[in-house]
């Protein structure tokens, strides 16, 4: 077998795609090939420690969102112990308090200024229009997002259009779906350029869902330098952020 | 079935996405690992290592497969290592029961890499950056070299896999002259 063989041999069982003959045929040659053998020795071993690297930086930033996450639940229940000793009314005291404060939050903000993007792919018309095109939009038109989310990634998938990500992303929103909507509306690959601040805005209002006004503010001041979308309600938006 | 979304997000880097499922999954996850029979710590220990094999299982392509819905198996994920750390407290013979092994692994003699993943450690941040970028893609994050053609903008798969055999090469030469200090 010729060396260039060999290494596509080597590749397929390391990016996963080797099939059982050809599995076969490899486990013969790290027999017989001392080169094949030490290649996918040092390849497997460069592969653990990447994971073991990747895991390392990973458990670190878990312990960090642990310290946040606790330090959150203990922002929102101060008294919680305390309560307890002193019964029920004080706990109703620092349920009251809790409400007011989170009144006055960034969810309140997001309440205030969200409203579902504006279908503007597929104007709903009588008639000619593809089935599942309808189905999909005067689902998402009438509020049912639960239900139009299966048919928008339907024609997602259908049609390839990366600009859907926004209705789904939007509808989500509406389902306090948090990390689904921000996933959906930080698309990896180019929007079309009608679309492109109509995501911003979305995104920022899901930062906002997610009590993140930092990551919020740095997307509305973007869309206030350079949007041609809702440029005024971000601008009103930035405004009041805590 | 798992959502693509869900897939993709636990395919990337992304921040955002990581502090979002911690965000929704932590309370509820940790709560039942405690019935389960663990304590706090040990709960919350499960519960990051839980994430990662979704992680290894995303980026090994083999989430898509899973047939059961996210949460039923995310917590039979975190079930079974809670089983594997009361045996591994009784000090008994630790089973993986989650299949999570490496695909590179049931192929080689199960030798001693310990000193040669140190020297790798090391040396690989020699390396220049489109080395340790294209090699991080294909090992680390599962990529084809189709992908990394397309997303890279490499001329064609030749040039990668020329690229990627010349990094290699280099780093084993880093490791082997290591050694021979």
């Amino acid at each position: 077998m010729e060396k260039k063989d060999k290494e596509k041999l080597i590749e397929k069982f390391f990016d996963g795609t080797i099939s059982s003959e050809e599995e076969q045929e490899l486990k013969k040659l790290i027999k017989e090939d001392a080169s094949v053998k030490e290649a996918i020795q040092f390849q497997a071993a460069l592969k653990k420690t990447m994971h073991e690297e990747d895991d390392m930086a990973w458990r670190k930033k878990f312990t960090e969102y642990e310290k946040e996450f606790s330090t959150v639940k203990r922002k929102e229940f101060p008294l919680i112990k305390y309560a307890a000793i002193v019964g029920f009314l004080v706990g109703l005291l620092i349920s009251i308090l809790w409400v007011i404060y989170r009144d006055n939050s960034t969810m309140k903000l997001y309440q205030a200024f969200y409203t579902p993007a504006e279908n503007i792919s597929y104007p709903l018309t009588r008639g000619d229009q593809d089935e599942l095109v309808n189905l999909a939009f005067s689902t998402y038109e009438e509020g049912d997002y639960e239900g139009a989310i299966p048919y928008l990634k339907q024609l997602q998938a259908e049609t390839g259009s990366i600009d859907l990500s926004l209705y789904i992303g939007s509808a989500h929103l509406a389902l306090n779906q948090t990390s689904e909507a921000i996933y959906n509306l930080n698309p990896q690959a180019e929007v079309s350029y009608d679309f492109k601040y109509r995501f911003q805005w979305y995104l920022a209002l899901a930062y906002l869902q997610a009590d993140n006004a930092s990551e919020a503010r740095k997307v509305l001041e973007n869309i206030v330098e350079n949007g041609d979308y809702k440029v005024s309600a971000a601008e009103s938006l930035l405004a009041k952020l805590p | 079935m798992i959502d693509t979304q869900i897939i993709l997000g636990f395919q990337s880097d992304n921040d955002i996405f990581y502090k979002s499922f911690y965000r929704e999954h932590r309370e509820d996850f940790v709560r039942y690992l405690i019935k389960v029979g663990l304590n706090k710590e040990q709960a919350i220990e499960v519960f990051h290592e839980s994430i990662l094999v979704l992680r290894k299982k995303a980026k090994s392509k083999t989430l898509e497969n899973v047939s059961v819905s996210f949460k039923t198996y995310f917590y039979a994920i975190g079930k079974y290592k809670a089983y594997d750390l009361f045996k591994a407290q009784r000090k008994e013979i630790l089973i993986i029961q989650e299949d999570i092994k490496d695909v590179a692994y049931p192929l080689i003699e199960d030798e001693d890499q310990t000193e040669l993943i140190q020297a790798i450690k090391v040396k690989f941040k020699e390396l220049g950056n489109s080395c340790r970028k294209l090699l991080t893609s294909f090992y680390l994050e599962g990529l084809s070299i189709k992908e990394i053609t397309q997303r890279e903008h490499y001329e064609n798969e030749n040039t990668v896999r020329a690229q990627k055999s010349r990094c290699l090469k280099q780093l084993k030469t880093l490791v082997l002259n290591g050694k021979e200090r």
